[in-house]
């Protein structure tokens, strides 16, 4: 195609209007506010990942959880529960409680047990309890076993 | 003279896909009380005459790499409905007497009422998105709801942007402040979104999507500053809008900001006494008056020529976009849009 038909023509092969020969012309050069505008969006697109992935870390992998990986949830569910439970934890340390009871009978016990939590079908922690609790003086009564006094608690 | 063969082709799918779009979102329209001042009202903007640029894009884009349109239908649905809601809005916020031909909702119901409206229809917007998770499955849904949080987000900051402008009567905005507006204002949610929605659900997400950034704010940049235009000089009865309406509403446009910069400084303390007047206080002669100093200064001429060259880049920057997937129809809708885009008097 001679150069004079190109100039009058567009890439389709349509006969250039006023407008679209303007634009088409202009599509071979980058003008200044062509430079412009890709610059303020290369700007705006990096605000944009920086925020994205701020939100990102503090989510949890969404699509993950609905192709049905419960392990995935599960694992933020320890993150995100231990982050509570040491929340209340501190919370619990800075606060003072008074406790006042008036006994009666002496209270003497023994404690042996174990919660378990599940998730899906699978363990997510265990809180085990054992100890001898006494309330007032238990000397009179046999302990219901030699079990140490000990207080445990752990999240698997 | 514009090609008409091709505009009356572009015309003819936006038609097609606006029409199927509008159906589809009615249908997602609630009809129930409180139906006076609330439910009945939600069809008042959806129903009347648009161009439907935005779910025409998501529908054809989600055609060109594979899709169907009832893939896409939903997330167009959505794109269309915050859309309006953003119109509603939008016509309190700035004063506006006339939308799509038609009284602004505002001016027919009241402040309350027409924001109350347009709250109601960004909750809707959800349903179509939220009906996604049975069509397209959770993945996608929640990738299109991430798409769209962003793109209401930039939306938001865009009309802060010009919103503050016009509240703090800025005299001194620059070039690329105007380009950031818009790219956050209309750019998102007009073109750029709507194409990487498409290609989003076409593709199931193997495409990377941030083929459509430059894409999308080169032709959205063109088709707001051409709005811009034909607000000032188009016709009226096509355009659906008063014209000149920018400049009653004090607006910061490409014209404005070229001639702010062109003007002397008196002609400039003249400008800034007639922003700085209420709207409802500003008389016809000084609008004309304005419009006379950017004819003037050729401040029109210099968006016309802006709008072109982001065409220009836009035409470029399609081939990068679009560039390695099949010829079909709706490629080239895409295609010829942007020149439609420009030579487009409504």
């Amino acid at each position: 195609m001679a150069e004079d038909e190109r100039n009058k023509t567009t890439e389709n092969g349509e006969p250039k209007t006023d407008q679209s020969g303007a634009i088409t012309d202009f599509a071979e050069t980058t003008s200044r506010v062509v430079q412009k505008a890709a610059a303020i969006l290369e700007e705006e697109i990096a605000k944009g990942i920086i925020a994205a992935k701020q939100v990102e870390e503090r989510l949890k992998n969404v699509s993950e959880l609905h192709e049905g990986n419960p392990v995935a949830m599960i694992e933020g569910f320890r993150k995100e529960a231990h982050e509570v439970a040491e929340m209340a934890m501190t919370e619990f340390n800075r606060k003072a409680m008074s406790v006042c009871i008036k006994l009666c009978e002496p209270i003497c016990a023994i404690s042996d047990y174990t919660i378990g939590i599940s998730f899906f079908g699978l363990s997510v922690g265990t809180f085990t309890i054992k100890g001898q609790t006494n309330f007032f003086n238990c000397k009179d009564q046999e302990p219901l076993s030699n079990t140490p006094l000990t207080q445990t608690h752990g999240v698997s | 003279m514009p090609n008409k063969a091709r505009n009356d082709f572009v015309q003819t799918v936006l038609n097609r896909y606006n029409d199927i779009t509008i159906k589809a979102l009615l249908s997602f329209l609630p009809a129930k009380e409180p139906s006076r001042y609330l439910y009945d009202l939600l069809p008042s903007y959806p129903e009347r005459p648009g161009k439907g640029l935005r779910p025409g894009l998501c529908i054809a884009t989600c055609k060109a790499f594979g899709g169907d349109i009832s893939s896409s239908l939903q997330s167009a649905v959505a794109i269309e409905m915050f859309h309006n809601a953003f119109l509603v809005h939008d016509d309190v916020e700035d004063g506006s007497q006339f939308r799509r031909g038609s009284p602004a909702l505002h001016t027919q119901y009241g402040t309350g009422i027409a924001i109350n409206v347009g709250d109601a229809l960004m909750v809707q917007s959800l349903r179509p998105l939220m009906a996604n998770l049975s069509t397209l499955g959770p993945k996608l849904t929640w990738q299109i709801f991430s798409e769209i949080e962003y793109m209401v987000s930039q939306s938001v900051e865009g009309q802060a942007m010009e919103l503050g402008w016009v509240r703090d009567n800025s005299l001194d905005i620059i070039e690329d402040e105007y380009l950031r507006m818009i790219l956050k204002k209309t750019c998102w949610y007009t073109c750029t979104s709507p194409f990487r929605i498409g290609a989003l659900i076409a593709t199931g997400g193997s495409v990377n999507l941030n083929r459509f950034n430059r894409f999308g704010f080169y032709v959205g940049a063109a088709f707001q500053i051409q709005d811009d235009i034909l607000n000032l000089i188009g016709d009226d009865a096509k355009y659906g809008k008063e014209i000149g309406g920018d400049i009653w509403e004090g607006k910061r446009t490409m014209m404005l900001i070229h001639t702010l910069q062109a003007c002397s400084e008196t002609e400039k303390e003249r400008i800034r006494l007639f922003l700085l007047t209420p709207r409802s206080n500003r008389v016809e002669s000084d609008v004309r008056w304005v419009q006379s100093i950017m004819s003037k200064y050729e401040s029109i001429e210099f968006a016309i020529k802006n709008a072109q060259q982001l065409a220009g880049a836009a035409l470029r920057e399609f081939y990068v976009a679009f560039g390695d997937i099949p010829d079909s129809a709706d490629k080239k809708f895409i295609h010829d849009i942007i020149l439609y885009m420009i030579e487009r008097e409504l």
